[in-house]
């Protein structure tokens, strides 16, 4: 009897160290994590305060002053976007570009174009043929899906070299339409947005066609509304991908037409044209202008953009 | 009484027809757009790739070429033909694979512990989750004028010559040379900030997946292994990366592809130089060119070679595409089982249940 008390205080005892030692790690490892993050943070968004003060900084002071990162000598001042904006240059420069015109209104315009107008073009095609997919029934459906599928495998750069001719061939190489239209037949985007919709019940389809609801009317009514989550993070990394592609508008306007190029090959370009210290600023200023779009998009839409790949497994 | 039947089966065959041609009509109109668009810019061009690969094709007018009996072909696999060109696209090759075993391994590795720590979730994981992600959806040329300014010479006064007073002309210098089958490999110093771009904002998109796949390893396993008593590290081995085995698979493919076809970064740092001087007057002649660089060089950036050239660049794509086909061919085939989009279902179902 008396062993046994001793054993069950011993145990109580046992148990209390345990609860109480076992929180204390848990937190210990809370605590490390959470310093080891905030440390990474620091050092990986350190950048983006660089490049925004950087771009608010004005030529002078970076030639003279190039230690005084965050807060420029002779204050924060706008003459970089006004040299990228409206082509005002500041006093005493010298000479900013060598052989094109920084057209950066057009660029981004361009940019806006594409990325916007292809995204939703897509979305609409893609989410049609994967309607087609997977609620109507016709001859070779699952053999047409499968050979669609399985083009996954070819990589772009296969056919972009036959589809730069192509293009040319449809008198289509001097219109900002080529950014837009080769996207169409892509395949990821149209996969995913068929597997979400398999997702949504036969029976609630049929019932609609029962009610005599036509296909139309089901697309519109039902599905678009039903898989409006992969349709909006499907358009979200469309957008991503349309403004931040750099090698088909490249390959599509090469050196020479500049009032075609997007944002990112004028920017390109722009960088290459100031690796030094009096133009830099300029570059920052381009690059800021260049992320704002992205990163306010970002900062909305993080919790649906975080969540769409996590589930989806797309790659940015 | 016979005109009837004859009406009634009519009407019957007419209404048949009728409903046919709606039926098609209407897979027609909702597949056609994307089937056509499909055909178009995937199928085609990918026969027509083929095609400029095997003639004298010249960028801007079509219809004059003749086949050529593999010449461009023969340039990429046999020294003999021209061997300028032989070594600037086998020397982009190398590259890249270097570049690829360097960062591949890192663009895992640092997403993955990344997540271990945000899984431990510490307070405010969800606003570090997001501000980790962020540096990815940079586009290049934004990321590209931060690392410019980092990596600026002395003279220019870049930040980390002025800040750590290290005074390397970065994107001219060289860094050091090895021997590689008898051929002279230089490594140019415009690999490191090239690297540390890559390393900036590269491996987002697999810190999401990671952790996502963290949330899915079964806690009971890590209780398990308490008891058992096993230490953090052994944890991590045994039950944390069989437990997400599959999502280390997706991302070491899309990684290796992500990889192998690098070329933004290269292209806007250090516009592939600086350049060898044997090759020099060779599409991707510079130390810092990939095999991305070649075909881009010759197809877009540079019109000589655009019009000398164009097919080299169609054969050097394909061979590439043939490369980068296989490897994911592997990973589609490794990561066929995907399970998406069970949400709406179950809410379906929920629903129903409660009518």
């Amino acid at each position: 009897m008396a062993r046994n008390k001793i054993t069950l205080e011993q145990y109580i005892g046992f148990r209390k160290k345990k609860e109480f030692g076992e929180k204390r790690k848990i937190n210990v490892g809370k605590i490390v994590s959470f310093t080891f993050l905030l440390l990474f943070c620091i050092v990986w968004l350190s950048p983006f305060i660089i490049m925004f003060f950087g771009s608010l900084r004005g030529y002078s002071d970076t030639m003279l002053y190039p230690k005084e990162l965050f807060y420029p000598h002779s204050g924060y001042t706008l003459e970089n976007y006004e040299m990228l904006l409206l082509g005002k240059l500041p006093e005493g420069i010298g000479q900013v570009n060598t052989v094109q015109d920084y057209k950066i209104g057009t660029w981004f315009m361009n940019s806006c174009f594409s990325a916007i107008g292809g995204t939703l073009l897509y979305l609409l095609v893609a989410s049609m043929a994967a309607y087609a997919f997977t609620f109507i029934d016709f001859k070779y459906r699952n053999v047409l899906f499968a050979i669609i599928v399985a083009s996954m495998v070819i990589p772009g750069a296969a056919t972009s070299v036959g589809n730069q001719s192509m293009v040319y061939s449809m008198g289509l190489n001097r219109s900002l339409l080529a950014l837009i239209i080769p996207g169409l037949g892509g395949v990821y985007g149209m996969y995913l947005i068929k597997t979400f919709f398999e997702s949504i019940p036969k029976d609630l389809i049929e019932s609609a066609k029962m009610d005599g609801y036509s296909n139309f009317k089901i697309f519109y009514k039902i599905v678009l509304p039903l898989g409006k989550t992969v349709l909006f993070v499907q358009g979200l990394f469309g957008f991503m991908g349309g403004w931040n592609d750099l090698i088909w508008p490249q390959m599509l306007y090469g050196a020479k037409d500049t009032d075609l190029w997007t944002l990112q090959v004028g920017m390109a370009y722009i960088i290459n044209n100031s690796k030094t210290s009096n133009l830099i600023g300029s570059a920052l200023a381009g690059g800021v202008i260049c992320l704002l779009p992205v990163l306010v998009m970002y900062i909305i839409a993080q919790d649906k953009i975080i969540e769409g790949m996590s589930s989806s497994g797309i790659k940015g | 009484m016979k005109k009837t039947v004859v009406l009634e089966e009519y009407a019957k065959q007419r209404s048949k027809r009728i409903g046919a041609l709606k039926k098609y009509g209407i897979t027609a109109l909702f597949l056609l757009p994307y089937l056509i668009a499909f055909i178009v810019f995937f199928v085609l061009p990918l026969f027509y790739g083929i095609y400029i690969s095997l003639t004298n094709f010249q960028y801007g007018k079509p219809g004059v070429e003749t086949f050529n009996s593999f010449l461009w072909f023969k340039m990429i696999f046999d020294k003999s033909v021209m061997p300028g060109v032989f070594n600037s696209f086998w020397l982009s090759f190398t590259h890249t694979l270097i570049f690829s075993v360097i960062m591949v391994p890192i663009a895992i590795i640092l997403p993955l512990s990344l997540a271990i720590l945000v899984n431990q979730k510490p307070p405010a994981f969800k606003l570090f989750r997001a501000l980790i992600y962020m540096p990815s959806i940079v586009p290049l040329t934004a990321a590209g004028t931060i690392f410019t300014l980092l990596f600026m010479s002395k003279s220019q006064h870049g930040v980390l010559a002025e800040f750590f007073g290290i005074d390397i002309q970065w994107f001219i210098d060289n860094w050091f040379s090895f021997d590689l089958f008898g051929q002279e490999i230089e490594i140019a110093y415009a690999w490191i900030p090239i690297f540390f771009m890559c390393l900036w904002g590269g491996w987002g998109g697999n810190f999401i997946i990671l952790s996502a796949g963290l949330q899915n390893v079964p806690k009971h396993l890590y209780e398990a292994a308490d008891i058992d008593g096993c230490s953090p590290m052994r944890k991590i081995m045994n039950v944390t990366v069989p437990g997400i085995k599959p999502q280390l698979v997706l991302c070491l493919f899309t990684t290796i592809l992500g990889y192998l076809g690098l070329y933004g970064q290269n292209y806007v740092l250090s516009s592939g130089g600086p350049s060898i001087a044997a090759i020099a007057s060779m599409p991707a002649g510079g130390k810092t060119s990939t095999i991305m660089y070649f075909i881009q060089d010759i197809v877009a950036n540079n019109l000589t070679f655009k019009s000398s050239l164009y097919g080299l660049g169609a054969a050097a794509s394909l061979v590439y595409a043939l490369f980068a086909g296989v490897i994911s061919g592997i990973q589609m085939y490794l990561t066929r089982e995907k399970k998406t989009g069970t949400k709406i279902s179950e809410a379906y179902n929920k629903w129903h249940e409660i009518r």
